[in-house]
């Protein structure tokens, strides 16, 4: 490109550029202090369909304020932007909120609802095998990381068959369905779903699920959560608002789906029973 | 001998660590067909996560990047791994070429049946099993029970067959039309869709022999308001409503579970897995113009989500 005043440019070239990237950098700043993000990670599926969430509640949230979506598919990222006390909502699996509870406060606000239910008990299924004593060389199937599996698994064998954990094998799968369906093709010995994903392989496939038969299960536990970084500034209220009420229309119900939930309780409203599984430590 | 015996639980115990060692020593080569196709990367990426804190070393072999397989015969000689990895038809073909009797797994190969195998080869196939592929339909489709399939009995006759005893056992009803040089897709195509749901299309060269005639199913399809379900994401441009196709960093994962195996010298059962993991894309905005309804309950199985913008 040939220019007219190429001295001119050439000297305030650098000049332009630091004013620019100041802008970028002010814009950046201001965008973060205003937009607010619902950040996600669910260690219990292997979905990959970050981008299909990341389209679906981008445009949900910003037709309800400056809202915006962030999925993560690594634990360590997600952890990380927890740890720096981003402003937002955090959706996370209760089992994941019970861990970091430990080391980074988060407050549960919310639950999700699915079925009428607001847990879910995962059980371990096979078609081969009579107990879990004959789990040692198995290969077993599952949904979500495989940290997540090997801790469901070490709750369900408990501490008489602890010694059988290093024995075994873990698949991970993308769902609870494939974990199954693996079983009843003999990839896997057997299958960590949670129980009403049994109920629908029954109504699926119902001669698969004749074969098979429980062999462990665990303690229920909740499914999402939506919750906050301590201590709580009040700035996450209208958007846990939104993240509440997303049921009341159809395209949130329908992003709810997507996370395999119908709807949402808030954690004020529980028995307290319940409530104290989640106020931790 | 009661001496031997009264020594076996020492041999036990002491075998045990030998065989775990050998198994961290492990080297494994991995032979990618192109490194730059997409799928092929993360399936090497899946089992490379898998496989690393159980291996010695891992090496990496890229065919294109290479530009002349004769190198991968050298490295094999040089490096003489314990197993090696292929991904892809053309590393498989390699792999087989010059590994001798080195285990050769592989995956993300394309009708792996056509290929001669030894008995040290293992691997997992790229093609989802009927079962899970006819299940996952009724589950994300539950309301649509006649399905259409057109095939071409040189090609497919076997599949059909066992998709026959699978739809029995699931419920639901399927509508054969065969075609072949004297039967053409012009003949029944419009005839079928009238009495079917679902039109599944299966990969039957018979059938998709070309552009024109994909284009032509399709059409028809649109024109009958009847939904496409398929195999290949590719057919999303076309207006497939619902494609299902093996997921591919499961296959990575399995891959790895089966190269621990053999490193094991575990029993191995089937020496070709299916693969456990699926991939779901849902047409929804497809869906809604032929006024077809999906099960909502079924869209967190759903990968890549497609809405009418």
């Amino acid at each position: 490109m040939t220019s007219k005043y190429p001295g001119i440019l050439r000297r305030w070239r650098p000049r332009v550029a630091a004013v620019l990237s100041v802008l970028a950098l002010i814009t950046s700043i201001v965008t973060a202090a205003t937009t607010e993000t619902v950040f996600f990670y669910n260690p219990e599926s292997s979905v990959d369909n970050f981008a299909a969430l990341k389209a679906e509640f981008d445009d949900y949230l910003s037709a309800q304020g400056a809202y915006s979506f962030q999925p993560f598919s690594e634990r360590g990222a997600f952890e990380t932007m927890l740890a720096d006390k981003a402003q937002g909502v955090y959706l996370l699996s209760s089992w994941h909120y019970t861990q970091l509870n430990a080391k980074t406060p988060l407050e549960a606000r919310l639950v999700g609802v699915a079925k009428g239910e607001l847990q879910q008990r995962k059980i371990l299924s096979s078609k081969d095998l009579g107990s879990v004593s004959a789990l040692p060389g198995a290969t077993i199937a599952g949904a979500g990381s495989e940290d997540y599996l090997r801790s469901q698994l070490q709750q369900m064998l408990g501490a008489e068959y602890a010694a059988l954990l290093p024995k075994i094998k873990l698949l991970s799968v993308p769902k609870d369905l494939d974990a199954l369906m693996a079983v009843g093709f003999g990839v896997a010995t057997a299958a960590i779903s949670s129980e009403s994903s049994l109920a629908k392989l029954a109504v699926i496939n119902p001669k698969q699920h004749a074969q098979l038969k429980t062999l462990a299960s665990g303690e229920k536990s909740f499914f999402l959560i939506a919750a906050v970084a301590k201590p709580q500034q009040g700035a996450e209220m209208p958007l846990l608002k939104v993240i509440e009420t997303m049921q009341q229309q159809p395209a949130g119900g329908k992003n709810l789906k997507m996370l395999g939930l119908d709807g949402w309780k808030r954690i004020d409203t529980l028995d307290a029973s319940l409530t104290k599984q989640l106020r931790l430590p | 001998m009661t001496k031997l015996l009264a020594l076996l639980p020492f041999l036990a115990v002491f075998c045990c660590p030998i065989a775990s060692t050998a198994q961290a020593q492990a080297k494994i080569l991995i032979v990618n067909s192109d490194n730059t196709v997409q799928k092929y990367q993360q399936v090497k990426d899946a089992f490379k996560v898998q496989m690393t804190p159980h291996a010695g070393r891992i090496i990496d072999f890229d065919v294109q990047q290479a530009g002349q397989p004769e190198l991968l015969e050298k490295l094999i000689k040089d490096e003489s791994p314990d197993l090696i990895y292929s991904i892809g038809s053309q590393a498989y073909q390699l792999a087989t070429q010059f590994g001798g009797s080195k285990p050769v797994l592989f995956s993300s190969v394309i009708n792996w049946q056509r290929f001669q195998r030894g008995g040290n080869s293992y691997g997992v196939a790229n093609e989802l099993s009927l079962s899970q592929e006819l299940s996952l339909l009724r589950y994300v489709l539950p309301n649509l029970q006649r399905i259409g399939v057109i095939y071409d009995p040189h090609f497919s006759a076997e599949r059909i067959a066992d998709a026959r005893n699978q739809c029995r056992e699931l419920g639901l009803t399927l509508v054969e039309q065969t075609i072949d040089e004297d039967h053409p897709l012009e003949q029944h195509l419009d005839g079928l869709l009238d009495k079917i749901d679902v039109l599944w299309l299966i990969a039957d060269p018979g059938v998709l022999a070309d552009r024109a005639t994909v284009e032509k199913i399709f059409t028809g399809s649109s024109e009958h308001k009847k939904p496409v379900y398929t195999y290949s994401d590719a057919f999303m441009n076309y207006g497939a409503s619902l494609v299902v196709a093996a997921d591919t960093p499961t296959m990575g994962r399995q891959a790895a579970n089966m190269a621990l195996a053999i490193l094991q010298r575990e029993p191995i059962k089937e020496t070709v897995q299916t693969p456990a993991g699926s991939h779901i894309t849902l047409n929804a905005c497809q869906l809604g113009k032929l006024k077809k309804d999906y099960n909502a309950d079924a869209l967190d199985a759903v990968n890549q989500l497609l809405e009418c913008h």
